[in-house]
């Protein structure tokens, strides 16, 4: 029964991080919502290798949840990265901020 | 108007959102989603299939004693290899798009602070490196050991020394890269051995696996703070390390 408790867990954060994912429109709340999904994803999977007895648990899923956790702090990292260069790259005022340094740096050789 | 543009940004998570039309239909069919799921996995024909026996009937030839770091390092290695390139891969993208923002003027970090850093990143060193070791053992291994070393590396990073944004890069990008190098090693090792790609002979896979988790999980360690870095550190290969008025050239 606490199998299922699991699965269940990790089956409804997968759906909440699908609605996020469509739904809100920043994009730090999408990359959000695309975690959300794969902490889901992943305690669905940790919760298939539960056997009921305990010596013989199944290490395959646990080892694709590791592997799986490094990919997805991967692409979190990439996402992040580009959020921040889009909003720099797309906002007046920091834009202008930029600008400004810049010249005053020049302005300073 | 610049003004009154940064105020309507700042003020946007007050405004109250109406559910439209559009937003209840996509809510219906999430929760249709999720009940089809739910059904699904009711339905799952127990009891599942599994590999813990062909796991413990190998385990003595993987070099190992934890059926996990087993399949992990050595009957699934290569998906492991792939992975520990994808890692590489993020950081190369991370890189090319920006430098790392540190802030133009570095402060000296408060006497409080620079004794607490001081402290923990000798104790971070060893607690992840015997994680590093015990993975052959129990649960641990490369990257939960690298994850740790990262912690120490990402508090070096935010404890606002002087001398962290002006460091040498080489050292840094040896070792991120030993990790996958040393699995193209083993691989092509393996080929030359035993005539197939990642095939460790039993007596000595404890060694060679010993030694990949340790490259590994260096590598993996400096990466994670490179993601945290957010960008390519300031001093390029071909020029000096980075000096106080050195200007990007580029924006962003």
């Amino acid at each position: 029964m606490t199998n299922l408790l699991y699965s269940f867990t990790g089956l409804i954060l997968f759906i909440f991080g699908f609605f996020a994912l469509i739904v809100c429109a920043q994009p730090l709340r999408k990359i959000l919502g695309c975690n959300v999904m794969a902490t889901g994803i992943f305690l669905f999977l940790v919760a298939t290798s539960y056997r009921a007895d305990a010596a013989a648990i199944d290490p395959v899923p646990q080892a694709m949840v590791l592997t799986g956790i490094v990919v997805s702090v991967s692409v979190t990292a990439v996402a992040l990265v580009l959020a921040t260069s889009i909003r720099q790259a797309s906002d007046p005022f920091i834009a202008r901020r930029k600008k400004k340094a810049k010249g005053d740096a020049r302005k300073k050789q | 108007m610049v003004r009154r543009n940064e105020a309507k940004m700042n003020n946007r998570h007050q405004t109250k959102k109406r559910l439209s039309g559009l937003l209840w239909t996509l809510l219906l069919l999430t929760i249709f989603l999720a009940g089809l799921l739910i059904w699904t996995v009711l339905n799952i024909p127990r009891p599942l299939p599994s590999l813990s026996r062909e796991t413990a009937e190998y385990l003595a030839m993987s070099g190992v004693n934890n059926p996990v770091t087993a399949v992990l390092l050595n009957f699934r290695g290569y998906d492991t290899m792939l992975e520990v390139m994808v890692f590489l891969l993020g950081a190369m993208t991370v890189w090319s798009i920006t430098h790392a923002p540190f802030p133009a003027r570095v402060a000296n970090p408060s006497p409080v602070q620079a004794t607490a850093v001081r402290l923990l990143t000798p104790l971070v060193c060893l607690i992840g490196g015997y994680l590093i070791w015990q993975g052959a053992y129990q649960t641990g291994g490369a990257f939960q050991g690298g994850a740790v070393l990262s912690a120490g590396v990402v508090l070096l990073l935010i404890s606002d020394f002087i001398w962290v944004p002006r460091m040498h890069s080489l050292p840094l990008r040896l070792g991120m890269a030993v990790g996958p190098l040393l699995f193209v090693i083993l691989a092509i090792w393996g080929v030359i051995t035993e005539g197939s790609l990642l095939k460790l002979s039993p007596e000595n896979a404890w060694a060679y696996l010993l030694f990949l988790e340790a490259g590994c999980g260096i590598s993996i360690g400096l990466t994670l703070a490179a993601f945290f870095a957010g960008g390519r550190p300031l001093g390029d290969l071909r020029e000096e390390p980075y000096k106080a008025d050195q200007d990007d050239g580029e924006e962003g």
